[in-house]
């Protein structure tokens, strides 16, 4: 546990460290957000009907950006091979690694989707559920991106096909996500598809971190 | 040949009918072309390396 | 050195496959046009559908083998990864352009059916859209194939990768189908046919044509894997060239 801790520690203060690359994943996504209105036109209802998916849509890019970094970093400077030695399991390294890259992007865009929703004519009633669903979805993305970065360790080229990889499988976190948010805006029930999210979640910790493990052993023989 | 032009026409949808059979054809037969292509380059530089090394080519199994 | 003796000795797989695959090609090739006949001409219009009903023995089958190929790809990778076999990364690697070649064939035909039924090319129904999500799995599992330098590399990544897929496929499938509820729920209505009943006459043709793509299919995979299994043998015969010819210019050779 302690060693786990570590290693959150560790991540979250090299990231800290340069905070540059948090900010500009943030930046990003409300650079993402801002383009809408100037692409579509700033009619204000029509704005109001697709704040949801266009939100949720530039918080999966603003994700995907941040990925290529998680282990590439590591695998540069060779604290990798450290990772895969250490008593830890390396499943339990990646979900430690996961957690931190939660910590320091998808937290952030938790609490910026608030705003950037006004800035869009969101209605207010859907408040809530955005940010408790993207509290739900943004671990899943950061579960479901390790894959993709795991995999991409050794490869050629990182970056686009990181995204490539990742984000067919990320479909289901965006219809569950932005379709909770525009049943709390029309007034319905939206706590089945936060569950549903909830039920990825799972299914993606107990599934990512063994395939991102095997993708990081791979990386190091 | 009225009734030959009617049966292409397929009761009006006869362009879509024949598009879908026609790309469908072509995924079909170009893959399959270009597997079998691949497949004999292989096999006769396979063929041409062994003659090098000094064994006998020979393609296996005697299939084409 | 470990290629040089990977791939040295699957003289049974050689064997079996220059067996199987003469038949397999012959059931193709018979198989197509006895299809084509039932579906072109020996079949009724639909009542519904009319004659574009004759799309869905093309389109049918081609989604059937387009999961089925997926699935297999996930089974044969699990195997590779799990005991190690090279021969099932050998199938899972020929599997992809198929199972991608049937997405394609499903995904156009689709369109091209839903033109005169639905009146619009796409439609982000529940089915179609799973397809093209699949299609992308295909195609991410190919790119991440030759993304290595190394092909075993490239293998088991991509085997990871693809079983990964396999259990999201359904949480997919899933929440397409809740996207479906959301359109109906903003009340765009495309007027849409349900899945064709199947009735007895257009049972046969349908069948006849899923047995040509399945035999397509198989012999496809052996061609494909047999061409893989030469690759393999003339890189380790290049290899072991070029150690001979290194080894001679080392050590000269003695009268």
């Amino acid at each position: 546990m302690n060693a786990f801790i570590a290693i959150v520690r560790r991540d979250v203060t090299l990231a800290l460290r340069r905070v540059s690359d948090t900010v500009s994943v943030v930046l990003f996504f409300v650079l993402a957000i801002v383009l809408f209105p100037l692409g579509i036109g700033p009619e204000l209802n029509l704005l109001a009907r697709i704040a949801a998916g266009t939100i949720w849509v530039a918080a999966l890019l603003a994700a995907m950006l941040s990925l290529d970094r998680l282990f590439q970093v590591d695998a540069d400077e060779g604290g990798l091979d450290l990772l895969v030695l250490a008593p830890l399991p390396l499943e339990a390294v990646v979900l430690a690694k996961c957690l931190a890259h939660w910590l320091v992007t998808g937290v952030p865009l938790i609490l910026s989707a608030p705003i950037l929703s006004i800035l869009l004519n969101m209605g207010g009633d859907g408040f809530l559920v955005m940010i408790l669903a993207m509290a739900l979805a943004t671990p899943t993305l950061s579960l479901i991106g390790a894959v993709g970065a795991a995999l991409t360790v050794g490869a050629r080229r990182g970056g686009v096909l990181v995204s490539l990889l990742v984000l067919p499988l990320l479909t289901p976190v965006l219809i569950l996500g932005a379709s909770a948010v525009d049943l709390a805006l029309a007034g319905l029930n939206a706590t089945p598809l936060l569950m549903l999210l909830g039920a990825m979640l799972l299914v993606a910790v107990l599934l990512c971190p063994w395939a991102a493990a095997a993708g990081l052993r791979l990386a190091t023989e | 040949m009225n009734g030959f032009e009617e049966y292409f026409a397929m009761g009006g949808d006869g362009r879509f009918i024949w598009s879908a059979y026609a790309v469908a054809a072509l995924v079909l037969i170009g893959l399959a072309v270009a597997s079998v292509w691949s497949y004999r380059a292989r096999r006769s530089e396979f063929n041409v390396l062994q003659e090098l090394d000094g064994g006998t080519p020979r393609s296996d199994d005697g299939n084409p | 050195m470990v290629n040089l003796h990977r791939f040295a000795n699957p003289n049974r797989f050689m064997r079996l496959s220059g067996l199987i695959l003469p038949w397999a090609s012959v059931v193709a090739v018979l198989t197509f046009p006895v299809g084509l006949y039932l579906a072109l001409i020996n079949s009724p219009p639909d009542y519904e559908q009319r004659e574009t009903v004759r799309i869905m023995y093309i389109h049918v089958p081609a989604a059937w083998m387009a999961l089925f190929s997926y699935t297999c790809m996930a089974a044969a990778s699990a195997v590779a990864l799990i005991w190690r076999h090279p021969l099932a990364d050998l199938a899972a690697k020929s599997i992809a352009p198929v199972g991608a070649c049937f997405t394609l064939i499903c995904l156009v035909t689709g369109s091209l059916w839903g033109q005169p039924t639905w009146g619009t090319w796409w439609v982000w129904d529940a089915r179609l859209t799973s397809v093209l999500i699949l299609f992308f799995l295909f195609v991410g599992y190919m790119v991440l194939f030759d993304a290595f330098d190394d092909p075993t590399k490239g293998a088991r990544a991509a085997g990871i990768l693809v079983i990964v897929g396999f259990v999201f496929v359904p949480i997919i499938k899933f929440s397409v189908d809740i996207l479906e509820l959301r359109t109906l729920h903003q009340g765009a209505s495309v007027s849409k046919l349900s899945a064709p009943s199947v009735h007895e006459s257009m049972l046969w043709p349908l069948l006849v044509m899923a047995l040509a793509y399945a035999a397509y299919f198989i012999s496809l995979l052996l061609v494909r894997m047999r061409s893989a299994i030469l690759a393999a043998r003339v890189r380790s015969l290049r290899m072991m060239q070029a150690q001979r010819a290194s080894r001679a210019a080392i050590v000269p050779e003695r009268p």
